[in-house]
């Protein structure tokens, strides 16, 4: 049991180490480093005859490893081109290129469902398919197809900006306070403004991404709940 | 960059741990030959007393590197040669010439294997 959490303790965070690409979209090299470790981490957990440090030493050299070639990668294109390979235009200009379409060893049928997942349903509604070195497919539709945004029909509007947390579970978030440049004073009067005497009634308050601020008592969400049932 | 360094530090960390282990192995591995040789010799010209005082003396320095190999060596070898440990003093006790040399050969073998199991060598490679 000990051994397990000492394991899983150091898995987690040689995962953070890793950094955040690790559990998003892996990259060839990332996938294997992953089975690896979880392969290396399970043999000491489940057989107490094999020394931790056996498990341990290797995991750590694969972290060293992905490192290494992660830190190669952003400083040369070339490595880049070599340990990520580079992505492949699967339809180009409208035609689907049947090269690299068997380079890559993709059927037609492969290709359709991928597009229909992105939400295109017509080939010739798509411009430009690129099979991404991680495996997802980014699909540029035909121009005239793609959809209008606001600077297309000239609407004004602001920038939206991160919501930032006020309270949450009733406590205060007092960096977030100084990020918004107010103070405990501005935070309590808006409360008491909203019949709220405490910041510990509140479940979650915050300045939206229009800069609005936003909150809900811990009544409200119990109200809701009970409703729900 | 703080990754970088902080796996840069486990690495280095982790060479050191290596380095000691292998280290350690080879001592412990020298001091267990040269007792076991001069054990050998005791039996060889039988004389039991001062193979079973040295025999006591090695088991009890076994137990003692055996406690720390455990954190860096597979356990089935340790106990392996805890076994051969046992038996070359069963065999003593007995004053069975035969088995007790046989058993001290088991223990340099045994020895040997789980020093050459931490070099870099081409069978431990592939």
């Amino acid at each position: 049991m000990i051994r397990t959490m000492i394991l899983y303790t150091l898995v987690v965070l040689i995962m953070r180490l890793m950094g955040k690409r690790q559990i998003g979209e892996l990259q060839p090299f990332e996938l294997v480093i992953t089975i690896m470790i979880s392969d290396l981490a399970s043999l000491p957990m489940q057989d107490t005859r094999i020394p931790l440090i056996h498990g341990v030493i290797p995991i750590i050299t694969l972290l060293f490893l992905e490192i290494i070639i992660s830190v190669l990668q952003l400083k040369s294109e070339t490595a880049r081109l070599i340990i990520s390979g580079k992505p492949s235009i699967l339809i180009n200009k409208g035609k689907i290129d049947i090269d690299i379409m068997r380079a890559q060893r993709l059927n037609l049928n492969d290709l359709i469902q991928e597009i229909r997942l992105k939400g295109y349903y017509n080939l010739e509604d798509i411009e430009f398919a690129i099979l991404e070195t991680n495996g997802q497919l980014s699909i540029i539709p035909k121009t005239e197809l793609s959809n209008a945004t606001k600077k297309d029909l000239n609407i004004k509007c602001a920038q939206d900006s991160i919501p930032i947390t006020l309270i949450l579970d009733g406590q205060v978030n007092h960096k977030n306070l100084k990020l918004l440049d107010r103070d405990n004073k501005w935070l309590i009067s808006t409360l008491n403004s909203k019949n709220i005497n405490s910041p510990k009634e509140v479940f979650i308050a915050l300045a939206d991404s229009q800069g609005k601020f936003y909150m809900q008592t811990y009544e409200e969400s119990s109200k809701n709940n009970r409703r729900k049932i | 960059m703080k990754n970088v360094l902080i796996t840069l530090v486990l690495f280095l960390g982790v060479i050191i741990i290596c380095s000691i282990s292998v280290n350690y192995l080879n001592t412990i591995s020298n001091d267990i030959y040269i007792e076991n040789t001069s054990l050998k010799k005791y039996v060889e010209t039988e004389n039991w007393d001062k193979a079973t005082s040295k025999s006591k003396e090695m088991s009890k320095h076994w137990h003692i590197y055996s406690n720390r190999c455990s954190v860096f060596v597979n356990h089935t070898l340790i106990d392996d040669l805890s076994l051969e440990e046992h038996k070359l003093d069963a065999y003593i006790q007995t004053k069975d010439k035969d088995e007790a040399l046989a058993s001290c050969d088991s223990i340099e073998f045994l020895m040997e294997r789980i020093k050459k199991l931490e070099t870099i060598n081409l069978q431990n490679l592939f």
